[in-house]
C-alpha cells in the first residue's frame, strides 16, 4: 500500500495529506494509530524519537485520536455517544465539543436535542451529522494529536471551513492531521503531503505546490472548476 | 424518525382481531374443515373411555368373548377415522398458514408500492422488514395451528364433562371442584411466563444488537479506546439476561408441579370416592375406569389451551403492527374515475394515455408538508415550458426538493393546481406522469444484479446495443469497462460494490435509456471522486437537451447553464430569473455565491502571491 514514504509531522501544527482513492492515505492513518503495525524491516514510525510499536496500543490511541470517514455511532443518545470517550465529562463540556464540531445547532433543532437516540433503533442522522458528532466525541477526549481521515467528506464546504477554524481555536497547540481528497479542506495547512499510488508525489505549502505545477496543481484546477473561477473573477472585479 | 415500539398488553383484545376478518374470508372452507375435523376428533376421543368401560364390564366383568369381533372392528374403525380426520384438518391448517401468509405479504407489498415518498422518508427499513417478514409469519402460523388446537381442547373438555355427568354426576362435581382452580392457575401462570419470556426475548435482541454494534463498530471503539467500557455495558446486559432467564425458568418450574399436584389430587378424589362406590356395588369397575380416564385426560387440554391462548395474545402485537401497515393511508391517491380510465400502478391502460411533452405549470399553488405547521409555498405561480432547464439553488435544508416533489407528484399541492401539458395532473393516473419521469438521486439506488441489468431497468425491452449506446452517451462506458467483468459485474446489494460516482453514472445511463420527458437530477456534494464528477457533469449536459429538467446543484458552472434559476431560502422561493438577472439584482443569490466562492477567491490570492514569491 505504501512504498518509501518518509515525512515528519511537526508538533502543534496543521499537517495535511492529499490523495485520491487507493493512494494509501487511509493506510497512513491506520498505521499512526496502530490499527495495523509495520512489519519488521518495513521502516518505522517514531513519536518523539520512540518507535510507535514500543508504545502500548491504548496509549497510542489515547494520544493520537482518529476520526474515521464513516464513523460508527452507538445506539444510544447523542450525548452518550459524545461522552463515550470520557464518561465523567459534564454537560457543558459535551456542549462545547459539539459547538466546536458545528453540530450543536443541528442538534438543537431536533425535538429531543442531545437526548435523541441515534442508530438502528432511533433517528438516522445524515452522513454529515454523523461525522460531526464523531468529531465532537473525539474532541472531548482531548488528545494532543487529532487525525481526521476524510472526516469532513459529507459536510458542505462552508461547514467544513467552520469546523476547521473552530478546531484551530479550541484545540490550540494540538497537532492536527487532515487527510482528504478535497483541496479546500487542506489548503490552509502548514504543510501538505501529496500521495499517489502509495508514494509521496510532492510535499510543501499550498503556495509552493501550486507554483510547482505538479499533481497538486492539477487536482486543484479540476476541483476549483475553471468556469467558476472565471466567473468569480468577473464578479470579484465588479464587487 | 424514531418508530417507537409499543409495549403490548397481556390480555386478549377482540377489537384487534376483527381487523383480520376480511383477510380470512377466502379461507371459510378451510376453517370449516378445521372446526368439523376437530369436533369429530374430540367426539372420538370422548368415545374411547366408553369403549374401555364396555370392554371391562363385558369382557372382564361378565367374562365372555361374545361380541368381541364387532367391538374390535368398531374400535379399529374409530381409530382409522380419527387418523384420516387429523390428516384432513392438518392439511387445512397448513393451507391457511401458507396461503394466508402469502396473501398478507402480497397485500403489504402492493400497499407499500402505493404509499407515497413521504412515508419512506420517515420509516426505517428495518421496521418495514420486521413487519413484512417476522410479524406476518407469526400471525399466519398462529391462525392455523393454535385455532385448531384450541378448538380441539375446548370441545374435548366439554365432551368429557358431559360424559362424566352422564356416568355419575356426583363424581363429576368432584372433578368440577378442582378444574376451575387449574384453569385460573394456568391463566395466571401463562400470563407470567409470557411476560418473562417477552423480557428475555427483548434482552436477547438487545444482546444481538450489542454484538452487532461491537462488530460493526470495532474500528471506532478501538480508535476511541473504549473497549473496557463496552465490555462493562455488555456484561450488564448479559447479567440482566441471566437474572430474567432464571426468573422465567423459576415461574415455569413452579407452574408444572403445581398443576400436576392439583390434577393428581383430583384423580385421587375420584379414585377414593369411586373405589368406595365400587365396593358398595353402586358403580361398576368399567365405569370407574372410564371415569378415571376422563379425569386424568382433562388436565392436559386445560394447560394446552392456556398456552395456545397466550400464544395468541403474544401474536396480537404482531397482528396489530401488520394491520397498521396495511391501513397506512397513501398521501397521494388516484380517484376511482381516474383509475378506471387510465389504470393503476399495476394495470396501466396505456392505450388511453396521451404522450407527455413536459410543459409544467404551477397555478396558484400553496403547499404545506403533512407534518408541517405552515405553508412552504403560498399562491405560487410558475410556467416551465417544455424543454426548459430549471436549476434550484439554496443552502442545505432550505427546501430545494419541495418544488420537484410537487412537479413529480410525490406530493400534491394543498391549494391550487399543477398542470402537465395544460392538464391538472390529478385528473390523470400517477403512473402516467411517473412513466415520463427520469430521476437521478444524489445517492442513487442500484438493485442487486449486473450493471447491464441495472441500466436496462430504464427500459426493460431495450436491446444490449441500446444499453451500450446509453452508457456511451453519458461516458459511463469507460467506467464500466474498467470494472472487473464489465457489464456483467455484480453491483452488490444496493450497488454497494461501486463508488457513489460510479453508481451515479450508471443511474444517469439508466435514465437516458428510459428517454424521459421530464428529468430530475440531484448532484452529490463531496464524496465523489473529482474525475467522476466531471464525467457526470458532461453527461448531464447532453441529457438536458430537449427535456424539461430540474437540477438541484451546487456548482455555479452547472447552474448558470439553466434557463431559469429558482433561489430557495427557508423553504420559500425568494428569487427567480436567469444567472445574469440574479447577479445583477445583487440579492440573496449573489450573496450565496459570493460566500461560497470566497474561499476560492482567497485561494486565487494565495496562488498569485505564491507565484510571485
Amino acid at each position: 500500500m505504501l512504498r518509501d514514504v518518509s515525512f515528519t509531522i511537526p508538533a502543534g501544527r496543521t499537517f495535511a495529506i492529499l490523495g485520491g482513492t487507493g493512494s494509501g492515505k487511509s493506510t497512513v492513518a491506520a498505521l499512526l494509530t496502530r490499527l495495523y503495525d509495520l512489519a519488521p524491516g518495513a521502516g518505522r514510525i517514531t513519536v518523539g524519537g520512540v518507535d510507535l510499536r514500543d508504545i502500548p496500543r491504548e496509549e497510542v490511541r489515547r494520544h493520537i485520536a482518529l476520526v474515521l470517514q464513516e464513523p460508527f455511532l452507538y445506539s444510544r443518545t447523542v450525548e452518550e455517544n459524545i461522552r463515550a470517550v470520557r464518561p465523567a465529562a459534564g454537560r457543558e463540556e459535551v456542549r462545547r465539543a459539539a459547538r466546536a464540531a458545528c453540530v450543536d445547532e443541528a442538534l438543537a433543532e431536533m425535538a429531543l436535542g442531545y437526548d435523541t437516540v441515534v442508530g438502528e433503533r432511533g433517528v438516522t442522522l445524515s452522513g454529515g451529522q454523523k461525522q460531526r458528532v464523531a468529531i465532537a466525541r473525539t474532541l472531548l477526549a482531548g488528545a494532543p494529536v487529532l487525525l481526521l481521515d476524510d472526516s469532513l467528506s459529507a459536510v458542505d464546504t462552508e461547514t467544513d471551513a467552520n469546523i476547521r477554524s473552530a478546531l484551530l481555536q479550541q484545540a490550540a497547540g494540538t497537532t492536527l492531521v487532515l487527510i482528504s481528497h478535497r483541496v479546500t479542506t487542506l489548503m490552509q495547512a502548514d504543510r501538505i503531503l501529496v500521495l499517489e499510488n502509495g508514494r509521496v508525489a510532492e510535499e510543501g505549502t499550498h503556495a509552493q505546490l501550486i507554483a510547482r505545477d505538479g499533481p497538486y496543481r492539477r487536482v486543484c484546477d479540476i476541483q476549483m472548476n475553471q468556469d467558476d473561477r472565471a466567473l468569480l473573477a468577473e464578479e470579484g472585479g465588479e464587487a | 424518525m424514531a418508530t417507537a415500539e409499543k409495549d403490548f398488553g397481556t390480555s386478549f383484545d377482540p377489537g384487534i382481531w376483527k381487523g383480520i376478518l376480511p383477510y380470512l374470508k377466502p379461507y371459510r372452507w378451510e376453517f370449516t374443515v378445521i372446526l368439523l375435523g376437530n369436533l369429530l376428533c374430540a367426539v372420538i376421543d370422548v368415545l374411547f373411555p366408553l369403549f374401555q368401560r364396555y370392554a371391562i364390564d363385558r369382557f372382564v366383568g361378565e367374562a365372555t368373548t361374545r361380541g368381541l369381533v364387532p367391538f374390535g372392528v368398531l374400535y379399529a374403525l374409530c381409530t382409522v377415522l380419527q387418523a384420516l380426520l387429523v390428516v384432513w384438518w392438518t392439511r387445512a391448517c397448513m393451507r391457511v398458514e401458507m396461503n394466508f401468509g402469502k396473501d398478507l405479504r402480497r397485500a403489504q407489498s402492493v400497499h407499500l408500492q402505493t404509499l407515497s415518498l413521504s412515508y419512506y422518508n420517515v420509516t426505517p427499513v428495518g421496521y418495514l422488514l420486521a413487519r413484512t417478514m417476522n410479524d406476518t409469519g407469526k400471525v399466519s402460523a398462529v391462525l392455523g395451528w393454535n385455532v385448531a388446537s384450541i378448538l380441539w381442547g375446548v370441545l374435548y373438555m366439554a365432551g368429557s364433562f358431559l360424559a362424566m355427568l352422564w356416568l355419575n354426576w356426583r363424581m363429576a362435581l368432584l372433578v368440577l371442584l378442582v378444574a376451575p382452580v387449574i384453569v385460573l392457575l394456568s391463566g395466571y401462570f401463562q400470563k407470567r411466563i409470557l411476560t418473562w419470556n417477552r423480557r428475555v426475548r427483548k434482552l436477547n435482541s438487545r444482546i444481538t444488537g450489542a454484538f452487532n454494534e461491537g462488530i460493526t463498530g470495532a474500528k471506532t471503539s478501538k480508535t476511541l479506546v473504549i473497549e473496557d467500557q463496552n465490555l462493562e455495558d455488555f456484561q450488564g446486559l448479559t447479567g440482566e439476561m441471566e437474572r430474567s432467564g432464571v426468573r422465567a425458568a423459576r415461574v415455569s418450574a413452579l407452574y408444572v408441579p403445581l398443576i400436576l399436584f392439583l390434577s393428581t389430587t383430583a384423580t385421587a378424589l375420584v379414585l377414593v370416592r369411586g373405589g368406595w362406590l365400587e365396593r358398595e356395588g353402586v358403580l361398576l369397575l368399567g365405569t370407574l375406569s372410564a371415569f378415571f380416564s376422563y379425569a386424568t385426560g382433562l388436565f392436559e387440554p386445560i394447560q394446552q389451551t392456556a398456552r395456545d391462548l397466550s400464544d395468541i395474545v403474544s401474536v396480537q402485537a404482531s397482528l396489530e403492527r401488520v394491520l397498521d401497515l396495511l391501513h397506512e393511508e397513501p398521501g397521494v391517491t388516484d380517484p376511482p374515475e381516474v383509475t378506471e380510465r387510465w389504470g393503476d400502478a399495476f394495470h396501466p391502460k396505456k392505450e388511453n394515455w396521451v404522450p407527455i411533452r413536459g410543459d409544467i405549470t404551477f397555478e396558484d399553488v400553496s403547499f404545506r408538508y403533512p407534518d408541517g405547521t405552515e405553508n412552504v409555498l403560498s399562491h405560487f405561480n410558475l410556467h416551465v415550458p417544455a424543454g426548459t432547464t430549471v436549476a434550484i439553488v439554496g443552502e442545505t435544508g432550505a427546501g430545494k426538493s419541495t418544488l420537484v416533489n410537487l412537479a413529480c407528484r410525490f406530493f400534491e399541492p394543498t391549494g391550487g393546481r399543477v398542470l402537465i401539458d395544460g392538464i391538472d395532473y390529478r385528473r390523470r393516473s400517477q403512473l402516467w406522469l411517473h412513466s415520463a419521469l427520469g430521476y437521478v438521486l444524489q445517492t442513487p439506488h442500484l438493485f442487486s444484479g449486473t450493471v447491464m441489468e441495472n441500466i436496462r431497468y430504464g427500459r426493460l425491452d431495450a436491446t444490449d446495443e441500446e444499453v451500450y449506446a446509453a452508457a456511451r452517451a453519458v461516458s459511463a462506458d469507460t467506467v464500466v469497462e474498467n470494472l472487473e467483468q464489465g457489464y456483467d459485474t455484480q453491483v452488490g446489494e444496493g450497488g454497494d460494490r461501486l463508488s457513489t460516482g460510479e453508481k451515479q453514472l450508471i443511474s444517469v445511463a439508466r435514465a437516458v435509456l428510459a428517454d424521459p420527458r421530464i428529468f430530475v437530477l440531484v448532484f452529490a456534494t463531496g464524496s465523489v471522486a473529482t474525475e467522476t464528477e466531471q464525467l457526470i457533469q458532461q453527461a448531464t449536459a447532453r441529457l438536458l437537451e430537449g427535456r424539461t429538467s430540474f437540477l438541484i446543484a451546487h456548482r455555479l458552472s452547472t447552474i448558470r447553464q439553466a434557463d431559469l434559476i429558482l433561489v430557495v431560502r427557508d423553504g420559500r422561493i425568494v428569487e427567480q430569473g436567469t444567472h445574469r438577472e440574479l447577479l445583477a439584482r445583487r440579492g440573496y443569490y449573489h450573496d450565496l455565491y459570493a460566500r461560497q466562492f470566497a474561499q476560492e477567491a482567497e485561494e486565487r490570492y494565495h496562488h498569485r502571491s505564491g507565484g510571485e514569491a
